[in-house]
């Protein structure tokens, strides 16, 4: 069953951004690219919202934690390409921790053994 | 190619905006495009696929629009940063330049600190005269009102007059009525004088004064008829002369002999217009009844305006009904008229114009000293041109050079606009000593937020002025020319005349503050050697009133100032003594109408008046008044004998021209007026003011004035204060409980009144010395390095033969060239400027020979000087030396 990820809470704001972080983390791609490794690589289960999607990346360049370009994409068309920063880096091995962190403490209760 | 790049990169950042917006559009119209195209694969048409991946992008527009917001948000702190960063690089540049060359940082620091220092420090006093607001609601609606004739503005106004001033105008939201006199306070260990304000209620009202004890006047506690015996204490006076005493409401004060219930202490906060009082009382206490009639102006008013109103609108209200009043009071009227200043005016109107001129005189300092830095940063710039041409070679704009060096010079002034600060908190120490008394200030004068803000704003402003043209020059020199040969260095070429230029210019404004000063200084003396017609050396004054409840009939009052008259004369070290009315230049002073026999009647309003001085016998031998005809007054000048008068020479010649005075006569108005016989004729006496021109003035036996107050004048034989005691002694021997006030001498009234015209003269001739050392240091260094600059050059020319002698003059000859083109420049600069300050000359003329030709020949001498040690040391130069070292 798909999961729409639109960005409203606040922890789906972090899951999201975490979500682009760690795809962008395998190499630099632009927006739709992005969407398209995060549907295939979740077994079509995670639908980003595109109206959840471009705001997040504006947001997180401003942040510093991406940088974008432009590009030649395979279609020969100019594209924003968006690669990973240092501080980004850093920014998905937190969210990645705090992730983990949140899953072993919510796994014990809504998942008792 | 340096320039295409930069409007290239201006333009670009002109549509930054649209480049934002246009890249969102694209990204997400990729975006759409390949949404598309995924879905056609799906065996959708490609409108259908559109229209399906729109459905997915929700709201487009909404999308689009917050992320242009964010891409905009980021570009402008992307931006800001960038800019920052440049900045922190530059200063940081900026400051390892000045640790390398401490010589100039230090002398350019030093120069802007004295220069910051003095105009931050005049302006912290120009913000608390002029600027800050006067401590009253409504202060601008606030306006003073006096009586007007004919000649004088600042006429006191009968209390009649303000009475139908209040019933009839237009203008005035209310009126009330002031006026300030001392207060004998009895019942104590020993008689006090306070200085007192007899007002109305609305007065205090006006001023928004408040009570922080009890409560201020009633309407009816201060109207004629129903007034009450009360009085309101001042904060300071409750504070020092009643012990803060809680319980002071209702406790009883004998006041000029009549008990007064005091009902109320004002707020610390309150001050009073012109003097601070220490007790408020009602006019209706006023000591002396005649103050009530309509021919004895006696008081002042102060209204506030209607909004809206103007003062030329109340002016023309006032002038209206002071025009109709003289119609139906002729007697008392005629030539009358109403006079408003705003409260400002009125307070600051003397001060200001010397104020101004010194604020022109510091800021001309400034100015002077942004040329010094400039020059030096120009002598400065030529060496480094290397460097310079190295940063431009290496890609630097000229834009980012002239950035580079002017926050070079920006770092310069604000170090040197801080170190002013701390001068400047000296500086307005040494002010405050030094200011005369008498200075309207409001409130504390010292570093405050708007003093500080003027500092700051000076300082940007004085380090962008010695900056940009350095700056400008520097980038715009021949890179590729100082890069291949230093040869050009020494040439006197554009840039050595833009520093002569502005050399030329530190003399030429030094002049225009040389001329200042002494055109102020030639007034200052005009007015010390100004003939006061008396001799002030050795006289003790002091005043006294005598309380109308004790003394109510002329014979007690004349029994009492004959025996005081008696007792001071008989006081060891005391030679002679009189009593009289007002003594010259101690502020007080009346004047009457009078009419001379023989003369036919002027028109109404037209009557001439007179200073007038009741005086006892020995009164001008005291004083050293030239008698030039007839005789003093005698002791048996009585009451009951013929009246009779001294007139000065003035209005003997007014009165009687070509004709002796002697023996005419003389109507005097006054209450009553008298016809008197003219027995003697005396020199002109300076009675207000140094500066004032010599007008009518004349004199009555003390005798024949009823009046209960008096001054003394006492000649001594020695420093005339020591004898203080003895004269207060003296009058208590008579009275006990009279108290004495204001001793003080004669001689020391004279300085009082020269002290606005020394302050000014002295600040403005230590601007105008300030200015000078900054020159000569200026044309010192210009003149050292373009010696030095020029080393080889005179070398050769040495070595060709040319003689010592002639390698002087050639130095000199440029300093003389300099000087003449500055002389020229700074006589026209001055001929305009000391109109400027024509209102504060006295006795000399603003365009004055001797000003103008002095002060030129000596600036020119301190510069030939300046000129002269570097010119000595060019002369010295060695030939083989000089070439040697190239």
């Amino acid at each position: 069953m798909p999961v729409s990820i639109p960005a409203t809470k606040d922890r789906l704001h972090g899951t999201l951004d975490a979500l682009i972080l760690k795809t962008l983390s395998w190499g630099p791609r632009h927006g739709y690219a992005i969407t398209r490794w995060l549907r295939d690589s979740s077994a079509e289960a995670i639908q980003v919202e595109e109206g959840s999607l471009y705001p997040a990346l504006y947001r997180m360049e401003r942040q510093g934690w991406i940088e974008a370009e432009w590009g030649i994409s395979e279609l020969g068309r100019k594209a924003r390409v968006y690669r990973l920063t240092p501080k980004g880096r850093r920014q998905l091995a937190a969210e990645t921790e705090r992730f983990v962190q949140f899953v072993a403490a919510v796994s014990p209760i809504l998942l008792p053994s | 190619m340096p320039q295409i790049r930069t409007v290239g990169r201006q333009f670009k950042s002109l549509i930054w905006r649209d480049s934002i917006a246009e890249q969102v559009d694209a990204e997400l119209e990729f975006h759409l495009e390949m949404l598309t195209r995924e879905l056609m694969e799906t065996g959708l048409s490609r409108e259908a696929a559109r229209a399906q991946a729109l459905q997915r992008f929700g709201d487009l527009p909404a999308l689009t629009a917050t992320c242009r917001t964010i891409g905009l948000q980021h570009e402008r702190e992307l931006r800001r940063t960038e800019y920052l960063d440049e900045l922190r690089q530059d200063g940081a540049h900026a400051v390892r330049q000045l640790r390398k060359s401490p010589a100039f940082a230090l002398i350019a620091i030093l120069t802007l600190a004295l220069a910051i220092g003095a105009n931050t420090a005049i302006f912290s006093v120009v913000s608390a005269v002029l600027l800050r607001p006067l401590p009253y609601p409504d202060a601008d609606r606030l306006a003073v009102v006096w009586a007007a004739s004919a000649g004088e503005k600042q006429l006191l106004v009968s209390i009649p007059d303000v009475k139908e001033w209040r019933a009839r105008n237009h203008s005035f939201e209310d009126i009330g009525i002031v006026r300030s006199q001392s207060v004998n306070l009895t019942g104590g260990e020993a008689p006090d004088r306070l200085l007192g304000s007899f007002v109305t209620a609305p007065t205090l009202r006006l001023l928004g004064a408040r009570a922080s004890l009890g409560r201020l006047f009633t309407e009816e506690e201060t109207t004629e008829g129903t007034g009450q015996q009360v009085a309101v204490l001042s904060q300071q006076a409750w504070k020092t002369r009643f012990g803060s005493d809680p319980r002071i409401l209702g406790r009883i004060l004998l006041l000029n002999g009549r008990p007064h219930v005091v009902i109320g202490v004002t707020d610390p906060e309150f001050r009073d217009l012109f003097d601070q009082p220490d007790v408020w009382l009602p006019i209706t206490s006023a000591p002396n009844p005649n103050w009530f009639t309509r021919d004895n102006p006696s008081v002042w008013a102060v209204g506030r305006l209607k909004p809206g109103v103007t003062l030329a609108q109340a002016q023309g209200d006032l002038s209206a009904i002071s025009r109709r009043l003289a119609q139906e009071y002729p007697a008392s009227n005629a030539g009358s008229d109403a006079s408003v200043f705003s409260l400002r005016d009125n307070l600051v109107g003397q001060v200001r114009p010397a104020l101004l001129i010194l604020l022109g005189f510091v800021g001309v300092v400034l100015l002077i000293a942004c040329a010094n830095v400039a020059n030096l940063q120009l002598a400065r710039a030529a060496s480094r041109r290397t460097e310079i041409s190295l940063r431009a070679a290496l890609g630097a704009g000229r834009a980012r050079l002239v950035r580079q060096l002017l926050t070079e010079s920006l770092v310069l002034s604000l170090i040197g606009g801080g170190a002013g600060l701390v001068l400047a908190y000296w500086m307005i120490r040494g002010l405050l000593a030094a200011v005369p008394e008498g200075l309207p200030v409001f409130g504390e004068v010292g570093l405050d937020r708007g003093v500080l803000l003027f500092s700051a704003a000076i300082t940007i402003a004085t380090g962008l002025l010695f900056g940009a043209v350095p700056a400008m020059h520097a980038a715009r020199a021949d890179l590729n020319d100082s890069l291949r040969s230093r040869a050009g260095d020494g040439s006197l070429g554009g840039r050595g005349d833009i520093r002569h230029a502005f050399v030329a210019l530190q003399l030429a404004l030094s002049i225009v503050l040389l001329v200042g000063a002494g055109l102020l200084t030639r007034s200052l003396l005009a007015l010390q050697r100004v003939n006061l017609g008396f001799d002030p050396d050795h006289i003790l004054t002091a005043e006294f009133r005598l309380p109308a409840i004790k003394y109510d009939t002329p014979e007690q009052i004349d029994a009492f100032m004959t025996q005081a008259l008696g007792a001071i004369r008989a006081v060891p070290g005391i030679r002679s003594a009189a009593l009289l009315g007002a003594v010259p230049l101690s502020g007080n002073w009346a004047s009457t109408g009078y009419l001379a026999a023989g003369q036919p009647a002027p028109g109404p309003g037209l009557q001439p008046t007179a200073r007038v001085n009741g005086v006892t016998d020995g009164y001008f031998r005291t004083m050293k008044i030239p008698l030039l005809q007839g005789r003093e007054f005698l002791a048996t000048d009585r009451a009951d004998s013929p009246p009779v008068a001294i007139v000065n020479q003035e209005l003997a010649r007014r009165a009687w021209p070509g004709q002796s005075a002697l023996g005419q006569r003389l109507k005097i108005y006054g209450s009553p007026d008298v016809w008197a016989t003219v027995v003697g004729v005396v020199g002109n006496v300076k009675q207000l003011t140094l500066g004032e021109p010599d007008g009518a003035q004349l004199y009555q036996p003390k005798p024949q004035v009823s009046g209960i107050f008096a001054s003394v004048a006492a000649r001594t034989d020695g420093d005339p204060m020591a004898l203080a005691g003895g004269l207060r002694a003296a009058i208590w021997s008579v009275d006990r409980d009279q108290p004495v006030w204001k001793i003080r001498s004669l001689r020391s009234l004279v300085e009082r009144d020269l002290a606005p015209q020394r302050f000014t003269m002295l600040l403005a001739g230590s601007f105008a010395l300030l200015a000078v050392v900054l020159a000569a240091v200026g044309v010192y260094g210009v003149m050292s390095y373009a010696v030095a600059q020029r080393t080889r050059e005179i070398g050769i020319r040495m070595a060709l033969g040319a003689a010592r002698g002639r390698v002087l003059a050639m130095v000199l000859g440029r300093g003389a060239r300099i000087t003449a083109w500055a002389a020229l420049l700074g006589l026209l600069l001055s001929a305009g400027a000391a109109r400027l300050i024509r209102s504060q000359l006295f006795g000399v003329n603003p365009n004055d020979l001797l000003t103008f030709v002095t002060v030129p020949v000596g600036l020119a001498a301190v510069a030939l000087l300046a000129c002269y040690l570097p010119a000595r040391r060019a002369a010295g130069v060695d030939p083989v030396t000089a070439l040697r070292s190239e």
